[in-house]
């Protein structure tokens, strides 16, 4: 015995739960059946389906198994920008081309920091709009989903904004990225640190 | 000096400490992405379980919960701030679980073998009681016996007594009155008592035996 409460008489107790109104002390007492080992099997001859609380003990999800979750609903998310949704997604296939998309994200990372160097670098009046940046980043990690730079993602309308959201939403992967700035009202130069690239 | 305007990092600490219903309001009127991928994190393991003792095969379960987040992210603004984050994410898991037990055939197939290597482990040892079964003996002969449920008695059966929700958060699962729950349950119970003294007669007490007995004369 190991809980507060004394071991109940098991077959008055489910006689009392079969005939109707569940006992008050019937939640008190699963309680105590999972810690009392005495009880078991008396618990168990009054009432065999009890056997099926222990389902509830079944081993948790690894963490591994939580990422991959996580990398299959985004690209889930992202196959219903060009599938309308509930016109039949896949969700095995979806979980497949996870892998898939994180290359396509690391190539588009590349593309963006050889553009936003370039830019600087060369002095070529004003430097890409973040917007703009943005938006060839969501063309190369989405080639099937590619929108006009004009439209493909706003501009951050304030240093609130940007401050509240990823400039790079395109990119999909501002779950590990910090965006640095330097400057203030005209944005010069843009730093993405994105810890998921292994360039 | 660059000045770091936005770091994905110190967001996701904040919201690991955020409470369920803050990270659906977080999806719902930010678009968070980040909030989805700690609910993710936290729902996975309970929702997997929950797919799992319903289709009996666990990748199929992961398919089933990946759809899921799906669903949440797609109807994010249509959560309600009343409504119980569980019972919101558990229907649309229910939802999905039935659709898909619905569409598979394979049911029998799979569990017959099942119930075969259960029989010869008992015939060769007669003395093993119903507690001393491991976890997987017992989910394999869920299996079996919820194959004898209807969908609403199944459903009512694991959310009520495996995964200890009430009878009024099961209701809204479901969508039907407390009082159907309860006869659901009932019914369920009955059932799966009936199935299991039928079928594995080694494991049943003496007393559920001679009901069935009773019962069938």
């Amino acid at each position: 015995m190991s809980t507060s409460m004394s071991c109940p008489d098991w077959p008055a107790l489910v006689a009392r739960r079969d005939g109707g109104d569940e006992p008050p002390a019937w939640r008190e007492a699963m309680v105590h059946l999972d810690a009392c080992g005495d009880c078991r099997d008396a618990a168990l001859a009054a009432d065999p389906t009890l056997v099926f609380r222990r389902l509830r003990h079944a081993a948790a999800e690894p963490a591994a198994d939580v990422d991959s979750m996580r990398q299959a609903v985004a690209a889930l998310r992202r196959a219903s920008r060009v599938t309308a949704v509930g016109a039949g997604v896949e969700p095995g296939s979806a979980r497949r081309r996870a892998t898939g998309h994180r290359l396509r994200q690391a190539a588009a990372a590349l593309l963006l920091t050889a553009a936003g160097f370039g830019a600087w670098f060369l002095g070529q009046g004003e430097p890409a709009h973040p917007a703009a940046q943005s938006a060839v980043a969501a063309a190369a990690a989405e080639p099937w989903n590619a929108a006009p730079l004009a439209t493909a993602t706003h501009a951050p309308r304030s240093a609130e904004e940007l401050a509240s959201r990823p400039v790079f939403e395109g990119l999909s992967t501002p779950r590990a990225a910090d965006v640095y700035q330097l400057g203030e009202e005209d944005l010069l130069v843009v730093m993405v640190v994105d810890e998921t690239l292994d360039i | 000096m660059p000045e770091l305007a936005y770091s994905a990092s110190r967001h996701r600490a904040r919201l690991t400490e955020a409470s369920d219903r803050d990270l659906l309001l977080a999806l719902r009127d930010g678009d968070d992405e980040l909030a989805l991928d700690e609910l993710i994190g936290r729902k996975t393991g309970p929702l997997v379980q929950l797919a799992y003792r319903i289709l009996g095969d666990r990748e199929e379960a992961r398919d089933v919960v990946q759809v899921t987040f799906f669903r949440v992210w797609e109807n994010r603004d249509k959560f309600d701030e009343r409504w119980s984050p569980n019972t919101w994410i558990y229907r649309i898991a229910n939802n999905l679980a039935i659709d898909h037990l619905r569409s598979r055939r394979s049911r029998e197939r799979t569990v017959e073998p099942v119930r075969q290597h259960l029989r010869q482990v008992a015939d060769g040892r007669s003395l093993r009681t119903l507690g001393s079964l491991h976890d997987g003996e017992v989910m394999a002969i869920f299996q079996e016996l919820a194959a004898e449920l209807t969908e609403k008695q199944r459903m009512v059966f694991l959310l009520r007594e495996v995964e200890g929700l009430s009878s009024q958060e099961v209701s809204e699962v479901l969508g039907c009155r407390e009082s159907t729950v309860r006869n659901h349950l009932f019914n369920a119970r009955k059932l799966l008592r009936r199935e299991l003294v039928r079928r594995y007669p080694e494991y049943a007490p003496e007393a559920s035996r001679r009901e069935l007995l009773e019962e069938e004369a």
